[in-house]
């Protein structure tokens, strides 16, 4: 008789556990690459001045209008696996950035319903430049993920 | 020559009496030998499968006894059509379950079973997902974002594997037909063969981002028995 009563708490237990099902419904994703520039000395920001930057493949142009920027965050195109960025620096030198990720289709929940995100990203090195960058010493890797709250993907340090 | 008949007489009636077999002895058999093959099938899924238009599958349990210990096997089919907020995600497939189910009635005549079990579980399927998205983030402007975005993957040749704890009730009904439920606790679903898209639902196991997932099963067997000869229980000995 003790060991159907203890059966039949444990059925109790397991259906209303089972009743706990609702997803989260968090989505954090981005499909900007982040580029921090950071002094190499004391590891403040290094503002950079561009004239341009250009996603390659496609129509867009940013940071054009030859401002001081820290932080340049460069859209990757959610059907592709790789993306190219022509650099255009205000002193007229040229930067190529190539930059290879995997898409991953995630379902959270069926009321989330179903994203695409960017991970493993990789810089994958330019033969024509010494450094990724004009004028960098290193570049950091900080997270592979795009993500919406991470400050960068990478730092470039001057 | 009086007293040698009468010893031989002697021997003989305990040899013919040696010969007969008492009638009252119960034959008892091998403990462990199974006395039968339980077969059945998920009352839930069925209904399930008739009730709603998301879901379509079966399942057939077994489970053969050595002593109180129980070989256990199932094997299902199980499609899902499941509409999310901006698309539809679809999967197909079978899975199959093993293990071991101890019987915590020792001294039940009928052998009607309250169970603590293990199982291990594995799906082979395809699953499917059409959608569309547009990336929502402050940082993205018009100019840099890439539209609304309408993706159409499919993923197939899946494997996947879970575990399982299971309890549960057998309960004797009626000459050969038994009842009875199985409770699930299932944990550490892992898939195989997946794409760009991370499989949603795993046949059998259920969804795949809960990594502890419950489920139940109210079942109705029909026992094939392998003997008419008694196995003994706990208390025979006694």
């Amino acid at each position: 008789m003790r060991i159907l009563f203890i059966a039949c708490i444990a059925l109790v237990a397991l259906v209303c556990g089972s009743c706990f099902e609702k997803g989260d419904c968090i989505i954090n994703n981005t499909n900007l690459v982040k580029f921090k520039f950071i002094n190499t000395l004391d590891k403040t920001v290094h503002p950079v001045k561009f004239a341009s930057i250009e996603v390659v493949g496609s129509s867009i142009v940013l940071y054009n209008n030859n401002v001081e920027v820290s932080l340049i965050a460069l859209p990757v195109d959610p059907y592709k696996t790789e993306a190219s960025f022509i650099l255009k620096y205000a002193d007229t030198r040229n930067d190529t950035i190539n930059v290879t990720y995997r898409n991953q289709t995630t379902i959270p929940s069926s009321d989330c319903g179903a994203f695409v995100y960017q991970d493993q990203v990789t810089l994958v090195e330019n033969p024509m430049d010494t450094s990724l960058i004009q004028g960098s010493t290193l570049t950091k890797v900080i997270t592979t993920q795009l993500l919406g709250n991470a400050e960068a993907n990478f730092e470039v340090y001057f | 020559m009086r007293s040698t008949f009468s010893l031989l007489f002697l021997v003989l009636c305990f040899l013919a009496h040696a010969q007969e077999v008492p009638v009252d002895t119960l034959e008892v058999r091998n403990k462990y030998l199974p006395t039968g093959l339980r077969i059945g099938t998920d009352v839930i899924t069925i209904v399930k499968s008739n009730l709603s238009k998301q879901f379509t599958g079966w399942e057939v349990n077994a489970d053969m006894d050595i002593n109180r210990y129980y070989l256990a096997m199932d094997y299902g089919q199980w499609a899902v059509v499941k509409p999310i907020s901006n698309g539809q995600y679809d999967n197909t497939g079978k899975y199959f379950r093993f293990g071991v189910d101890v019987n915590f009635l020792k001294r039940d005549p009928d052998r009607n079973m309250f169970f603590l079990g293990f199982r291990i579980g594995r799906a082979s399927f395809s699953d499917s997902v059409g959608y569309t998205y547009t990336i929502e983030d402050p940082a993205t402007s018009p100019v840099t974002n890439y539209g609304v975005i309408n993706k159409s993957l499919v993923n197939t040749n899946l494997v996947g594997h879970w575990a399982e704890l299971t309890t549960g009730l057998r309960i004797k009904i009626y000459k050969f037909f038994w009842m009875g439920y199985t409770a699930r606790m299932k944990f550490t679903p892992s898939v195989s063969g997946e794409k760009e898209l991370v499989s949603y639902d795993i046949p059998g196991y259920g969804l795949s981002s809960r990594k502890l997932y419950w489920g139940f099963n109210y079942q109705l067997f029909f026992k094939i028995p392998f003997t008419s000869k008694l196995a003994p229980v706990e208390n025979a000995k006694k």
